[in-house]
Parts: C-alpha cells; sequence; structure tokens
C-alpha cells in the first residue's frame, strides 16, 4: 500500500511543488523592504502554531521522491518540532542549540554540534518567528507577491552554509503555508502545511517533549 | 698515607713541571686536543641552538625504545601553532586570519598552513566511507548489527531521509540502503573528528562565535620550531610582525597564539635577555676586580681568553654528543665554566709572588693539589649526570666537564709558557688578606661559651631551616608562561574544546596491524571511561582506520545480517529488482577491499592520522599515539597501562616531575658519593683527622645553605641540588688551599676571595633569572660559606695563621 502511494502521487506533489516557487523574485530593495518587514511581522504574531505536515523529499541522481506526512509544533521559545507519522514515525527537534532527531524506540540523534545544523535551525526558527533581522544575516532575501500569497526566496551569504543549502523558498499568506529547501546536490525538501492553528499556549506533554 | 707537610716552594728543586717532556710534551697535547675539538666541531653541525622547551624535559619513562617515541612526539607538537584572528565582525576576523595566510603561507620555514576549507572535503569524505561502508561500520552500526536489529537500521535510514537537511548524501542509498556509509560520516561528525569544540566551518574557513566574538583559525605546521640562531630568523618573529601590522590595519582586531614555538620563543627571548644582562654584569665586575688587584693585562686577558676557550670546547663538545645544545645548557654551562677562572686566578696570585722565581712550574707544583682536587671533585660529580635520562643534565655534565677541563689544561701546560712577571704585589693588595685574617683571628678567639652559642645558634638555624624546606620539583617552574600567552592559551582551548592534557597512550606493536588491533582494545576500555566523565575525548589512528581484522569482521557481519534482508529495504524505498542483484554483486566484489594508511593520506583523516601516528621505529616495532583530551582523573587512565602488552600510559607532566624527583635523589646521592670518593682521595694526601676537616667545609656549607633556602622559602629541587655538587668543587679548594698557602697566606687569601667573588658575581646574579634561580641562590651561597668556614675549620690542626704571619710574609 505504501509502495503504491508513493509511486502513485509523489511525483505529482514534487512537480507541483517545483512550479509554485518557479517565479520572478525581486531583490530586498527600499521598494519592497517596508512589505517584507510586514510579513514577517504578521508570521511572528503568532508564539505558538500548530498543525499538519507533508514533505517530499527528492533525490535528483537518484530520480527518487519520499514522502513523509505527521503534525509540527512551532513554539518562539522553544524550537520546531516535527511529529513524523508516516511511513516511519520518527520526531525531529529543531531547538535553539540543537537538532535532534529521535526514534519510538528512544534512540537519539543529535546533530547540535554541528554549525550548518544549528544555523539551518536558527534560521527556521527565525522564519518561524518572524525576525527579518536575523533571515537577512544570513541570506539574501528575494521577494514577490501573487494573488494574496507572498513568496520569499533566500540564498545562504556564507559559502560554507551554501554548500549544503543553494536556496530557499517559503510562501504563504498569514502564516507560511509551504516551503522548499533545494540543497547544492540538487536535491530538495518540500514542505506543505496544513490545518495551521495557533494556540496560546502548549499543553504540559508538549512542553515536556520540548524539554527533553 | 702521604706526609701531609707540604713541601716549601724555595724547597722544590726540580718540580715535575720542570721536566722538558712535561714542558714540551703539556702544551702539545693541550693543542692537539683542541685542534681534534675544533675539526670535529667545524665537520660536524654548526651552531644549532636549541629553545625548545619540549626538549629540554627528561624523557618521562625509562625504556629507551618509548623515550624515543616521546620524543618523536614532543618534537611533532613543537612544530604546530594555533593561531585566531578575533574580531566581533566575522568577515573582519576572517580577512585579517587571511591576511596572515597570505603573508606567511610562502614561507619555507613552513611545512603546511592551513586557513580554508575546501567545500569538496565533506563530499569526499562522504565518498570514502561509502566506499568502505562494510569494513568501516560505526560504533553504533557496529552494535545495531550485532544484535541484528534491522528494524532500527530500517528506520534510521527512513528518519534520514525525512530529515529537513542532510550533511552526508544520500545519493548511495541504492547501493548502501542501510546508509551505513551516512551512518559513518554522522559519527565521525558527532565525535567531533570533523570539527570539535565551538569550531565550525563558516564560510570556507574554520571559525568560532565566542562571548560575542568571531574567531577565524589558522593552523601552521613549521618545518623547524624550537631551532634558533637568531631571534631575527625564528618563524615567531615573523608571525609577530605580521600580527601588528595587521591589527593596525584592521580596527578592533587581535590575535589569539597557542603552540610550543610560541612558548620556546618566549623562553628563549627572555633566556637571552637574562645571559645577555647576567654575563654582562658578571663580565665587568670581574673585570673591574682582576684589574684592580693585579694591575696587569696579562692574567685578565690570559683568564678571559681561557674561560672563552673553556666555553667554546663546552659548546663544541656538546654539539658533538647532542648535535644541539640548549639554550638553558648555555645559562648553566658559562656559569659553572666561570669556576675556571678560579684556576687562573690562583696562578696569577702565585705568578706576582717574587718568591716563586717568576717560574710556571714552580707555581704549577703549588697549585696543582688545590686545583686538580677541584677539578675531579667537579668531575666526579658532573660524570654521574651524563647517565641520568634528562637531556639537559647530560648536556649541562658535558658542556662543564670539557669545558673545565681545557681551562684546566690550560692552566697547566700554557700557563707556564707565559713570561714572568715584572711587577710585584703592592702592599695595598694585602690590605684585604689583613683585614680576613683578623677577623679569622677574632672569630678563633672567642672564648668557649661563645663558640657554643654561636654553634648553638647556627644548629637551631640549620634544624629550622630543614623544618621548613620545600621539596618541589615542578617542571612548570622550568617556564612560567608570560601573561598574554596563558590567556591565548586557555582561549585557545576553550575556542577548540581540545584541552590539551599532557597525557596520552603509546601503542607498540610488532605490526601496524597490532598496534591498531591493541588500540581497539584500548579505545572500548577508553569509551567507557569517557561515559564516566574520566576524559572528555580522544583521538586514535583505530577510529578512522579499524585493524584489518576488524574491518573483515565488520565486512562478514555486514554479509550476514544486512544482504539478505536488503531485498526488502530496496524495495521499501522503492527500488527495482535488479538494484538487488546489483547490490549482492557490488558486496561479494568487496571481499578483498581493506582501507589502509594509503588510502587515507591524501584525505583528511589522512592527516588526523599523521598527528597520532609514530611508525615504525629501530627497535623493530610499531608504535601509534591515542591523545587524551580533558583528563580528569589520571589515575583511573594510568590504571590500563599494561607495558606488558605494548599499552604506555605517559602523563608527561606528572611523569617529568616524578623524574625531576627521582633525579634530584639520585643527584643527592651522586654528591654523597662524590664527597665520599673526594674523602678517600683525601686520605691518600691528609691524616684523616684533616681530611674530615677539609670535608666538613663544603658539607657544611651546603647543610647551612640547604637550611637558608627553607628559611627563606625558596623550593628544593634539582636545580639545587645541581648547585650543591658545585659547592665541595670550590669548597674543598678553599681548604686545601688555606692548608696549602699558609706559607704565602697573601698569595692565598687573594686567590680565594678573588675566586670566591668571581663565583659568587656569577653564581649568585643568576638569582635574578628566571629558569636557574635556585641554582644561583645555591651556589653563590655555598662558595660564599665555603669561603668563611674554610680558615675556621679547614686548617684547625696547624697553628692557627695570624696577622704578623702574613707580615712577616
Amino acid at each position: 500500500m505504501r509502495l503504491v502511494f508513493l509511486l502513485l502521487f509523489v511525483p505529482i506533489l514534487s512537480v507541483a511543488a517545483q512550479q509554485e516557487f518557479n517565479r520572478q523574485y525581486m531583490p530586498l530593495g527600499p521598494g519592497n523592504r517596508s512589505t517584507i518587514v510586514e510579513i514577517f511581522k504578521t508570521i511572528g504574531t503568532h508564539p505558538i502554531a500548530k498543525g499538519t505536515f507533508t514533505q517530499t523529499k527528492k533525490l535528483t541522481r537518484l530520480g527518487r521522491s519520499f514522502v513523509s506526512k505527521g503534525n509540527f509544533i512551532f513554539s518562539a521559545k522553544d524550537g520546531l518540532l516535527w511529529n513524523i507519522k508516516t511511513p516511519f514515525a520518527s520526531v525531529l527537534l529543531m531547538a535553539n542549540d540543537r537538532m535532534v532527531q529521535r526514534t519510538p524506540d528512544g534512540r537519539e540523534s543529535v546533530m547540535g554540534g554541528n554549525e550548518v545544523f544549528k544555523r539551518f535551525s536558527h534560521t527556521i526558527q527565525a522564519v518561524f518567528k518572524g525576525d527579518t533581522g536575523l533571515v537577512e544575516v544570513e541570506f539574501v532575501i528575494s521577494f514577490t507577491s501573487v494573488d494574496g500569497n507572498w513568496y520569499l526566496k533566500l540564498e545562504p551569504r556564507d559559502k560554507s552554509f551554501r554548500s549544503i543549502i543553494a536556496t530557499m523558498f517559503i510562501r504563504g499568506r498569514q502564516f507560511i503555508e509551504s516551503f522548499r529547501i533545494v540543497e547544492s546536490t540538487g536535491d530538495s525538501v518540500d514542505y506543505v502545511f496544513s490545518d495551521t492553528f495557533f494556540p496560546e499556549r502548549l499543553s504540559l506533554e508538549e512542553e515536556k517533549f520540548f524539554a527533553q | 698515607m702521604l706526609n701531609n707537610t707540604s713541601p716549601s716552594p724555595l724547597q722544590v728543586k726540580k718540580p715535575f713541571w720542570s721536566k722538558k717532556l712535561i714542558r714540551i710534551g703539556g702544551p702539545i697535547v693541550f693543542l692537539i686536543l683542541h685542534a681534534l675539538v675544533a675539526l670535529l666541531f667545524f665537520r660536524g653541525p654548526l651552531a644549532n641552538i636549541s629553545a625548545d622547551l619540549w626538549a629540554v624535559l627528561p624523557s618521562s619513562d625509562s625504556q629507551a625504545s618509548i623515550a624515543k617515541v616521546e620524543k618523536k612526539l614532543a618534537e611533532r607538537a613543537s612544530n604546530t601553532m594555533i593561531i585566531f584572528a578575533r574580531n566581533p565582525d566575522f568577515s573582519l576576523a576572517r580577512q585579517a586570519t587571511e591576511k596572515l595566510y597570505q603573508s606567511i603561507r610562502t614561507d619555507k620555514r613552513i611545512e603546511q598552513v592551513r586557513f580554508d576549507i575546501k567545500t569538496e572535503t565533506l563530499p569526499e569524505v562522504n565518498k570514502l566511507l561509502f566506499d568502505y561502508r562494510y569494513q568501516t561500520l560505526s560504533k553504533d552500526s557496529l552494535e545495531l548489527l550485532k544484535d541484528g536489529n534491522i528494524e532500527s537500521l530500517s528506520a534510521d535510514v527512513w528518519q534520514a531521509i525525512s530529515a529537513p537537511v542532510n550533511l552526508g548524501s544520500l545519493d548511495y542509498l541504492e547501493q548502501d540502503p542501510w546508509l551505513l556509509g551516512y551512518r559513518s560520516l554522522r559519527a565521525h561528525i558527532q565525535s567531533g573528528l570533523l570539527g570539535s569544540g565551538s569550531l565550525s566551518v563558516r564560510d570556507g574557513v574554520l571559525a568560532a562565535n565566542y562571548e560575542g566574538n568571531w574567531y577565524v583559525m589558522l593552523d601552521i605546521s613549521a618545518s623547524e620550531s624550537g631551532f634558533i640562531t637568531e631571534t631575527e630568523g625564528n618563524l615567531v618573529t615573523k608571525i609577530q610582525a605580521e600580527i601588528k601590522t595587521i591589527t593596525s590595519q584592521i580596527p578592533n582586531t587581535s590575535f589569539v597564539c597557542s603552540g610550543v614555538p610560541f612558548h620556546s620563543y618566549a623562553s628563549s627571548v627572555k633566556t637571552q635577555s637574562e645571559i645577555a644582562t647576567i654575563s654582562t654584569i658578571s663580565f665587568i665586575l670581574s673585570i673591574l676586580l682582576l684589574i684592580i688587584c693585579f694591575r696587569s693585562v696579562i692574567p685578565l686577558l690570559s683568564s678571559l681568553i681561557t674561560m672563552s676557550i673553556g666555553i667554546a670546547v663546552g659548546m663544541a663538545c656538546t654539539l658533538l654528543v647532542f648535535k644541539d645544545v640548549h639554550l638553558f645548557t648555555i645559562v648553566f654551562g658559562t656559569s659553572l665554566i666561570g669556576i675556571s677562572i678560579e684556576y687562573s686566578l690562583h696562578y696569577f696570585s702565585e705568578w706576582f709572588d717574587p718568591e716563586n722565581g717568576r717560574r710556571g712550574d714552580r707555581i704549577i707544583s703549588k697549585i696543582f693539589k688545590g686545583i686538580t682536587l677541584g677539578l675531579i671533585t667537579t668531575l666526579v660529580s658532573y660524570f654521574a649526570f651524563t647517565l641520568a635520562p634528562f637531556p639537559l643534565l647530560q648536556q649541562i655534565a658535558v658542556f662543564s666537564m670539557c669545558g673545565l677541563l681545557s681551562s684546566y689544561l690550560a692552566v697547566i701546560f700554557i700557563y707556564p709558557l707565559i713570561p714572568p712577571s715584572r711587577a710585584k704585589l703592592k702592599p695595598h693588595r694585602r690590605v684585604f688578606s689583613s683585614w680576613l685574617l683578623r677577623f679569622n683571628e677574632r672569630l678563633r678567639g672567642l672564648n668557649r661559651p661563645v663558640v657554643i652559642i654561636v654553634v648553638l645558634l647556627t644548629l637551631a638555624f640549620v634544624v629550622s631551616g630543614f623544618l621548613l624546606l620545600r621539596v618541589d620539583n615542578n617542571v612548570r617552574s622550568f617556564y612560567v608562561m608570560p601573561a598574554q600567552l596563558a590567556q591565548d592559551e586557555s582561549l585557545s582551548s576553550k575556542i577548540t574544546g581540545l584541552s590539551p592534557s599532557g597525557s596520552y597512550f603509546i601503542i607498540q606493536g610488532t605490526s601496524q596491524e597490532e598496534v591498531l588491533q591493541k588500540e581497539e582494545a584500548l579505545t572500548k576500555k577508553l569509551e567507557t571511561l569517557k561515559n564516566s566523565g574520566v576524559l572528555s575525548s580522544f583521538l586514535a589512528a583505530s577510529r578512522f582506520l579499524p585493524s584489518e581484522a576488524r574491518q573483515k569482521q565488520n565486512y562478514t557481519l555486514a554479509g550476514t545480517v544486512l544482504i539478505p534482508a536488503s531485498k526488502e529495504q530496496l524495495l521499501t524505498l522503492g527500488f527495482q529488482e535488479k538494484s538487488i542483484n546489483s547490490l549482492s554483486a557490488d558486496y561479494k566484489a568487496q571481499s578483498t577491499r581493506l582501507l589502509s594508511h594509503q588510502i587515507l593520506s591524501d584525505t583528511i583523516f589522512g592527516r588526523l592520522l599523521k598527528s597520532i601516528k609514530v611508525g615504525y621505529m629501530d627497535d623493530g616495532s610499531w608504535y601509534n599515539a591515542v591523545v587524551l583530551f580533558g583528563v580528569k582523573d589520571k589515575l583511573a587512565l594510568s590504571t590500563i597501562n599494561d607495558a606488558g602488552s605494548g599499552i604506555y600510559f605517559v602523563n608527561k607532566i606528572d611523569s617529568v616531575n616524578d623524574t625531576l624527583a627521582s633525579l634530584s635523589s639520585l643527584a643527592i646521592l651522586i654528591l654523597i658519593t662524590s664527597y665520599l670518593v673526594i674523602f678517600v682521595g683525601l686520605l691518600f694526601i691528609y691524616p684523616w683527622q684533616a681530611s674530615v676537616r677539609i670535608a666538613l667545609v663544603p658539607v657544611l656549607a651546603s647543610v647551612i645553605t640547604v637550611a637558608v633556602l627553607g628559611i627563606s622559602g625558596l623550593p628544593f629541587n634539582l636545580f639545587v641540588v645541581m648547585g650543591l655538587i658545585m659547592v665541595p668543587g670550590t669548597g674543598i679548594d678553599y681548604a686545601i688551599f688555606y692548608r696549602e698557602g699558609r706559607e704565602r697566606l697573601h698569595t692565598t687569601i687573594l686567590s680565594i676571595t678573588l675566586s670566591m667573588l668571581t663565583n659568587v658575581f656569577s653564581f649568585g646574579l643568576l638569582a635574578f633569572s628566571q629558569f636557574a634561580a635556585t641554582f644561583g641562590v645555591t651556589v653563590g651561597l655555598g662558595v660564599a660559606i665555603s669561603f668563611i668556614l674554610a680558615p675556621l675549620i679547614g686548617e684547625q690542626d696547624k697553628p692557627t695563621p695570624t696577622v704578623s704571619m702574613l707580615q712577616a710574609d
């Protein structure tokens, strides 16, 4: 069943995502700076966000794509948690000082010491927090908007960072609705968010999860 | 026993120096010996003066082969420097580091300098670990495979796939559906092997953000380290000059410098400056003294030439034996050779005496016994030190023995050739002799109760001095880090996360393979200790180059557990049947594939391996080092030491301190033995009571000196014992001269006083140096006290010399 799903739907999703971000972007400048600051400000009004996501990873050289699904929890204070449900359960925590992957049997893989992971984690959190300044330090920002959707193109300034991530694309309206990471190898990963809502606080269980 | 009565100078009808054979043969022998030394010296290495701080340390292991391995590792450490440019702005810190890199990268004294990290490094490592994925399983992969835990391995693959970013490539997924290569890469990154501490690759360089500043790293391996022929020629001088220029060009920039070459340089600059100051003052004082007393250029020139030749011979012999001479050897050696001036002074004090008939052979007859015993005393003491496992001590011994012997031979063979003096001692030169004799007379004239009180007070002083004595053989006292350098070292270890412990393991084996196998067994234990907080990390070759046996085991295990399950894994990942066949064929094709040193040589692992691989040594064994970081419990690590199995724990600082303490004990034994040898020698010349009195002079002087050290809070260490070894050489000399020269007291007292003063000038001034302070204090005090005690104790069985005797004389 899983195999059928992968074979049928993944190529469709992947092509759609690729086309979505294939647009004409304008570099950040005096003309659009205030718009972008406003966009980030809007995103930042939600210190907590929850929802579901679909992730599509495309390995270009293998010509294969892999889809994962699950829930996400964003907390401006604690970080971003990806609770992957299918095809294999696992948790990815992007905290302020570390990036941790955890399997259901309790095994952990901590990538905290690595600067690229750390910066990636910081950047994603900065985007979710609506921190324009931090994003601008790390990336060259370009912008466009179509039909009430805004699109951001982020290109790393640092060549070491660039050797891992070539470009990031983000689309949203009131909050981030999808984003795409293109690796320097040409591989990419697309996230599409749905059912996003903004609770006032985390549950105790969720807080514990972040604290672990 | 020989008769203790020395013949009067006038009774010496035919001294053996007057024999033609000696008169002509002696100078010829002197010239031939010195010509030989000069010839050998100029054919060998010229003026290699080392300031390397590691090179001065004794080997901490008594086994010769391990000592050689230690030396090789120390030499490697001596060549490495790490420099960080610091600036709150990353791009400026990077710019500053790049400027320094550009200014030094073509310098021929630099073997390698690393500034930018290629972006291809990680893909290269990724590819290498993929190629050898079955042979070089990571620790966690191995554990899962041993447990047959296929599910977890599969879950990890999906975890990697679902990660938003991957450091390693997933391109090999079809050939490596368990991501074994990816897992190895991740393990290396997590272990800190591909980056450590706060450091990480940023904009193509290794950088860290620490307490609000950016630090960009420059890693330098020098082709030469502590060897200096001139300060201006030192690589550190060039680096410091460039740093000065860069900091003036880029605002808010400073540099953090760490590594042995910086310390060796700082130490050498300080030592050179101390040598220059002390020797200049000592030289001027000695010259003034000679001019005032002799008012003739002949004694002055002769003494200086003799001393200079002595230093040159000492230096040449040390270079011939050791290939280089350490700066500290020169500090000690030149002071010791200062004793040689004593021989000259004895000669020239007699030379001015008309009673000697102005004949060199007659003068030599008078002073021969004194200076020969003094020389033998020193040579006996120092010969034993050539056997001690402490390069510095061996060098000082060779330097001093050869230098002193040269000066001695010059006095007995060359000085008699100097034309007789026309000058005569003027009465004012006797003023001091008279004053000293009066002082002695008064001391001797003290009534018994006063003497008893003085003796008791001295005894109380000695007892309290010994009770307060602090034995401290700390190698750190060799060199006190300049404050800035100490701060830099501390900051550098915080940034790199590698806190050097000075501890490591040396692994010995009959082949590289055996070394790696032993290392694997050791690292297993180290992992356990790491988990219990004994150490923070370690660097071992087997972490990236498993032994062949381990590689074969890994390959077999992967084949047994993974290959049968690979079909399902590949299908789950969406691959076709053909991928399964290809994977099985690829696995079989790898049956003889093994990762080797050669394959690793051009990779980042190869560079790491180079720093810890010792290789083949001439004892027929292979060696590797396992370097330990952040050690908190050395005792726990020392329990792993198993010399029988070729696992040696080296705790450099503590072992060196222990070795210094053992050497101190050995030196004390040598000192006692040399006293016994000297005493037995004296018994052949003097009655036993006189022999005891003569020997008592330096013994009591040494005891009082040690008590003074105790009272003043100075440490008792190897350098003190080395200083004490110098005391009998002069103390016995003084006692014998007082005894032998009582018939010509004015010359005797003059020569002894001049000798004491020149010794106090040269040694006493060393007390103001950093490295040789305790040595200088010990010798200076010992000599001064011997000078006071010699007339009081050394000749009690003879009629007391009086001022009237002096006047009659």
